[in-house]
C-alpha cells in the first residue's frame, strides 16, 4: 500500500524525553509513544508509531481491520514485546512504570469463559484496585466504597453482588468499565468498548466516558472501528494503518487534502460531519 | 456386627490406620480441592492425571540415578507442570498440553524401565499408595503441604483470582501471571505426587476435579467457591471412609462415589434454585 | 529478522535429518541384535515367569538356552513387550507360559510373532485349576483362628467360570487374574507335573536330547518330592495354622496341600484389587485374638497395607515369596525355586510357631 501520508504530528511536540512529574506540569504528555515497532512472527504489525496524549485529551484511534489498533493498545500497556521504540507513561518508560492504578483499561470483549466463572460483580470490579496494593493485598473499607462509587458511576449499583456469568453482554461491559474506573485513573484506555451494547446503550456508555473526560479531566484513548463515534466525542484522531497515517486535531483532519486523497472523501466526511454536529450541540 | 452405624464408626475410629486415613485423606483433599478450583477454571482439569503419569518418567530416572523415587518424582512433576504451562501458553490448548506431557512422561518411564536393568522392587508400588496404609511421615508431609497451600491462599488470594479470571488484565494491574501460575502448578505437582503416594492416583485426580466442579454448581462468588470446594473435598473423604467401613468396600472407590453424590446434589440443587 | 529467518530454515532441515538418523540407528541396532541371537545352536526357550525359567534350566541343562521374558522386578501384570522380546521370540524354539489366567497377554503376544516353528507350551496342562472363589477368603471377626470348615459365606456370588471364558484371549492386562487361580507352581507336587510337561515339550522339539530331558526332569522331580516332604514335616507341629497375609494371596494351592488356612484383607489374588477398611480392621482383630505375631507380605512390591497392619498390631513383617519374578538383587544372587520355597518354609515355621 503506497503510504503518502503526512508525518502528521501537529499539536504536541516531542520534547518530553526526560521524566518529570506531570502533575506539576500539565503540558507534559501522560502518554508518549516514540517510534514504536512491533513484530508478530515475521510480519511487522506496527511500524515507527509516534504520538502523544496530553492530560485531558480524548484521542480516538481508527483504522481498518488488522491495522494494529489492539496491538498498539497492548504495547502501551506492556502486554506485547516492543521490537523498537519507546513507550512512556507519566514520563516513565514501561520497564520502570509501576503505577498502573493511574491507567484504567477496558479490554476488548473477548471470549473469556465467564459463563461458569464464580465471581461476583464486586469481586470483578475490585480487581481494578490491585495495582496500588502491595503484599499482602487486602481490600479495605475504603476500597469497598470505591467499588460502590465506580458501580454507581456507570449506573449498575444494583448488580453489585450478582454473578458475573449471569449478566447480559451490556451489563458486563459496564461492569468492566467500572473496573477500569475504580482506581480513579488519569488515563482511560478503551478497546472497542461497545460491541455488546445496543444503540441506546452505546450512547449512554459514551456519555459516561465523556462526562469523566469533561468533569474530571480524565484522558481517554479510545479504539473503535466506529469512526462516527470517534468524530462525535474525541478531540483528536489517530488514523492507524500499521503506521500513523494521520494524527492531529479534528480541524486539521477535516481540512487535510492528503487525508482526502488517502482515505477518500466519504470517510473524511463521515467523521467530520459527526464532529461538527456534536460541537454545535456541546 | 449387629451394632448400629454410629457404634460401628466409633469402633472404626479406634484403629490407627483409620485415624491416619481420615487425617491424611482430609489434608490431601483440602489441597486438591483448593487447587482444583483454579485448575478447572484454567482448563487444566486433567492435570492430576497428567502429572501422575509424568511420575512414571521419574521412576525410570530414579532407577538410573539409584535414588529414592519420591526425591526424583517431586522435581520431575514440578518440571512437567511448568512444561504444561509453557506449552499451553505458546503452542497448544491446556488440555492438549496436559495430554502431551502425560503421554511423554508415561513413555519415558516405560522406556527407561525397560532398558533391561530391572528393579529390586516394583517401583510403581512405591509411588502409588493406599489410603488405608498411610505412614505418619506421610501424614506430616501432606499436612505441611496443606499449610503451604493455605498460606498461598491467604496471601495471594487476589493475585490468584485476577490471574484465573483474566491473565492479561492481571498483568495490567501489576501482577505477574507467569509467576502466579507457576506457583500454582508447582504446588499442584507436589500435591499430586504426595497425594498419589498417600491416597493413590484415582483419588488424587478425582479430588482435584470433583469438589471444584461441585462447588461451581452452587457458588455465587470466588471466595465461596473455594470454601465450598474444600469443604466438599474434606467431607467426601470422611464420609467415604465411613461408608467404606460400613459397607465393607474399598475406601478409594467409596470416596469417589461420595464425590459423585455431592456433585449430583449440587447440580440439581443449583438448577432448582435458579428456576 | 533475516538472521532469525535463516536460523529457522536451518532448524527446519535439522529436525528431519536428525529424526531420520535416529530411526536408522534404531533399526540397525535391532537388526544387529537379531542377527546375534540367531548364532547359537542350542534349543532356545523363552519363559514368561521365574518358576518356568528355573524349571526349564533344570530340565534342559546345557542343551537349552533359557531367557526370562519379565525384566527383573517387574510384576507379570505390568509387563509390556519390548522389540527385543519380539525378536527373541521370533528366534525361539519353545515358549513356556503358565496359562491364560496368569498371562492373558501371552496368546496375543505369540500370535504377533512370525515364527511358525515356535512351540507354545501351556504348562498348566493336565492340572485342574481351582476356582478363584475358593481362595477368596475374607476375614470375619468372631470366627477368628478356627477356620476349620470352609463356611458358605465365603462365596461371594460371582460366576467366575463364566467371566473367565469371557476373558480368554482378551489381551488387556487388567483383571486377568479373574477366574481361576493360576499360582500352581507354589505347590511342589503340581510343580512336578509342570516339569514333566516341559520335559516332553523339549523332547518333542529336540528328539536327540529327549533322554537327557526326561532324566533331568526325573531327578528334579525327586528334589521337588523331597521339598514336599520337608514342608509337610516342617509344618506338622505348629501352634497356629492360619497364614496372616497382608497382600494378594497367591498361596492357595500351597495352603490346601499342607492343610493351612489363610486370611488376607484383599478380596482375591488379582493384583489390582483393593482392601476395604472393614477387612483390614477385622484382620487386626483376628490377629489380636489369636496372638499372631507375624504378618506375611508378598514379594517385589512395597508392602504398604501389611506394614500398616503390622504397625497397628505390633506384629512383625515377614516375606512369603510367591516366586513370580525375582528382583535384580535376587537374580544376581542366583536364587532358585527350591531355595525360595525353603526360605518360605523357614519363615512360616517362625510365624506359625512350629516345633
Amino acid at each position: 500500500m503506497p503510504v503518502t501520508a503526512p508525518q502528521a504530528t501537529a499539536g504536541v511536540s516531542a520534547k518530553a524525553e526526560s521524566p518529570r512529574d506531570f502533575r506539576s506540569d500539565d503540558s507534559s504528555p501522560l502518554l508518549s509513544v516514540r517510534d514504536l515497532t512491533v513484530f508478530y512472527q515475521t510480519s511487522t504489525v506496527l511500524e515507527r508509531v509516534r504520538f502523544d496524549v496530553a492530560p485531558g485529551e480524548y484521542v480516538g484511534i481508527v483504522g481498518p481491520n488488522g491495522s494494529g489498533k489492539t496491538t498498539l493498545i497492548k504495547a502501551i500497556l506492556g502486554l506485547v514485546e516492543l521490537a523498537e521504540g519507546d513507550v512512556r507513561l507519566f514520563g516513565e518508560s514501561l520497564s520502570g512504570f509501576s503505577r498502573w492504578d493511574r491507567v484504567g483499561y477496558l479490554p476488548q470483549m473477548t471470549t473469556l469463559p465467564l459463563q461458569r466463572f464464580p465471581a461476583t460483580v464486586a469481586e470483578v470490579v475490585s480487581m481494578g484496585l490491585l495495582a496500588r496494593k502491595t503484599f499482602p493485598k487486602r481490600l479495605s473499607k475504603a476500597d469497598e466504597e470505591a467499588v460502590d462509587r465506580a458501580l454507581s458511576l456507570v449506573g449498575v449499583s444494583s448488580l453489585r453482588s450478582r454473578f458475573i456469568g449471569r449478566l447480559s453482554g451490556g451489563q458486563r461491559q459496564r461492569v468492566f468499565l467500572a473496573r477500569a474506573l475504580v482506581s480513579e485513573p488519569e488515563l482511560l484506555v478503551l478497546d472497542e468498548p461497545v460491541t455488546a451494547l445496543d444503540p441506546d446503550g452505546r450512547e449512554q456508555f459514551y456519555q459516561t466516558v465523556e462526562r469523566l473526560n469533561r468533569q474530571l479531566g480524565t484522558s481517554v484513548l479510545l479504539v473503535s472501528h466506529d469512526s462516527a463515534t470517534i468524530g462525535k466525542y474525541a478531540s483528536k484522531i489517530l488514523y492507524l494503518d500499521r503506521k500513523v497515517v494521520f494524527f492531529g486535531a479534528f480541524g486539521e483532519f477535516c481540512g487535510s487534502e492528503e487525508v482526502t486523497r488517502y482515505l477518500g472523501g466519504a470517510f473524511q466526511h463521515l467523521v467530520c460531519r459527526q464532529h461538527h454536529h456534536h460541537e454545535s450541540h456541546a | 456386627m449387629l451394632d448400629g452405624p454410629f457404634a460401628q464408626i466409633a469402633q472404626a475410629l479406634q484403629y490407627t490406620f483409620v485415624q491416619r486415613a481420615l487425617l491424611a485423606g482430609s489434608v490431601v483433599a483440602f489441597s486438591c480441592a483448593f487447587l482444583g478450583v483454579f485448575l478447572i477454571l484454567r482448563r487444566f482439569s486433567m492435570i492430576g492425571d497428567g502429572l501422575a503419569h509424568s511420575a512414571f518418567a521419574s521412576i525410570g530416572l530414579a532407577l538410573l540415578l539409584g535414588a529414592y523415587p519420591l526425591s526424583v518424582t517431586m522435581p520431575v512433576a514440578a518440571v512437567a507442570s511448568l512444561l504444561i504451562r509453557k506449552l499451553s501458553e505458546r503452542a497448544v490448548f491446556g488440555d492438549a498440553a496436559v495430554g502431551m506431557v502425560s503421554a511423554t512422561g508415561m513413555a519415558v518411564g516405560v522406556f527407561l524401565a525397560s532398558m533391561g536393568r530391572g528393579f529390586n522392587v516394583d517401583l510403581f508400588s512405591y509411588l502409588f499408595g493406599d489410603i488405608l496404609a498411610v505412614t505418619s511421615a506421610e501424614v506430616w508431609g501432606a499436612s505441611l503441604l496443606s499449610l503451604v497451600v493455605v498460606l498461598v491462599a491467604v496471601f495471594f488470594y487476589h493475585d490468584l483470582l485476577a490471574v484465573t479470571f483474566d491473565a492479561e488484565y492481571a498483568r495490567v494491574v501489576g501482577i505477574r501471571p507467569d509467576r502466579v501460575e507457576s506457583v500454582l502448578l508447582v504446588l499442584t505437582a507436589f500435591t499430586v505426587v504426595l497425594g498419589i503416594k498417600v491416597v493413590g492416583t484415582l483419588l488424587v485426580s478425582s479430588l482435584i476435579i470433583f469438589p471444584a466442579v461441585t462447588a461451581l454448581q452452587v457458588a455465587r462468588g470466588f471466595r465461596s467457591a473455594l470454601v465450598l470446594s474444600t469443604v466438599a473435598g474434606v467431607a467426601s473423604v470422611i464420609l467415604g471412609i465411613f461408608a467404606a467401613y460400613l459397607f465393607d468396600a474399598p475406601a478409594g472407590a467409596s470416596i469417589v462415589m461420595v464425590n459423585f453424590v455431592f456433585f449430583a446434589l449440587a447440580y440439581t440443587g443449583g438448577r432448582l434454585f435458579r428456576l | 529478522m533475516k538472521s532469525s529467518k535463516k536460523k529457522r530454515q536451518w532448524r527446519e532441515y535439522a529436525f528431519p535429518v536428525l529424526a531420520a538418523g535416529l530411526l536408522a540407528l534404531v533399526a540397525g541396532t535391532a537388526l544387529f541384535s537379531g542377527a546375534a541371537a540367531a548364532e547359537a545352536a542350542k534349543l532356545k526357550v523363552t519363559a514368561t515367569i521365574f518358576p518356568l525359567y528355573d524349571f526349564a534350566r533344570q530340565v534342559g541343562g546345557d542343551r537349552v538356552e533359557v531367557s526370562l521374558l519379565l525384566p527383573p522386578g517387574v510384576e507379570a501384570h505390568t509387563y509390556a513387550p519390548r522389540p527385543g522380546d519380539m525378536i527373541r521370540l521370533g528366534n525361539a524354539d519353545v515358549f513356556l507360559y503358565t496359562g491364560e489366567f496368569m498371562e492373558p497377554w501371552a496368546e496375543n503376544l505369540v500370535k504377533g510373532v512370525d515364527n511358525p516353528a515356535l512351540l507354545v507350551v501351556d504348562t498348566s496342562r493336565g492340572i485342574e485349576l481351582a476356582e478363584g472363589d475358593e481362595h477368596d477368603e475374607h476375614v470375619h471377626s468372631g470366627e477368628a483362628g478356627d477356620h476349620a470348615a470352609p463356611p458358605q459365606e465365603e462365596h461371594h456370588g460371582h460366576d467366575h467360570g463364566a467371566s473367565a471364558d469371557a476373558h480368554a484371549g482378551d489381551a488387556s492386562d487388567h483383571h486377568h487374574h479373574h477366574g481361576k487361580d493360576p499360582h500352581i507352581w507354589l505347590d511342589p507336587l503340581l510343580a512336578r507335573t509342570m516339569v514333566s510337561t516341559i520335559a516332553e515339550a523339549f523332547a518333542a522339539k529336540d528328539s536327540a536330547g529327549a533322554e537327557i530331558y526326561r532324566n533331568n526332569a526325573e531327578s528334579y522331580a525327586k528334589e521337588l518330592a523331597a521339598l514336599d516332604r520337608e514342608i509337610t514335616e516342617g509344618l506338622s507341629g505348629c501352634e497356629r495354622r492360619t497364614i496372616i497375609y497382608g497382600g494378594h494371596f497367591a498361596f492357595g494351592y500351597f495352603a490346601r496341600r499342607y492343610g493351612l488356612e489363610h486370611v488376607s484383607p484383599y478380596p482375591g489374588f488379582a493384583p489390582d484389587a483393593e482392601p476395604s477398611p472393614r477387612a483390614v480392621a477385622e484382620l487386626v482383630e483376628t490377629m489380636k485374638h489369636t496372638g499372631a505375631s507375624v504378618i506375611y507380605h508378598e514379594e517385589l512390591i512395597d508392602p504398604k497395607v501389611a506394614r500398616a497392619i503390622a504397625a497397628e498390631t505390633g506384629a512383625r513383617l515377614l516375606l512369603l515369596h510367591g516366586a513370580h519374578n525375582l528382583s535384580r538383587e535376587e537374580r544376581e544372587q542366583g536364587l532358585s525355586y527350591l531355595r525360595i520355597m525353603r526360605d518360605n518354609l523357614a519363615r512360616l515355621r517362625e510365624g506359625l510357631a512350629c516345633r
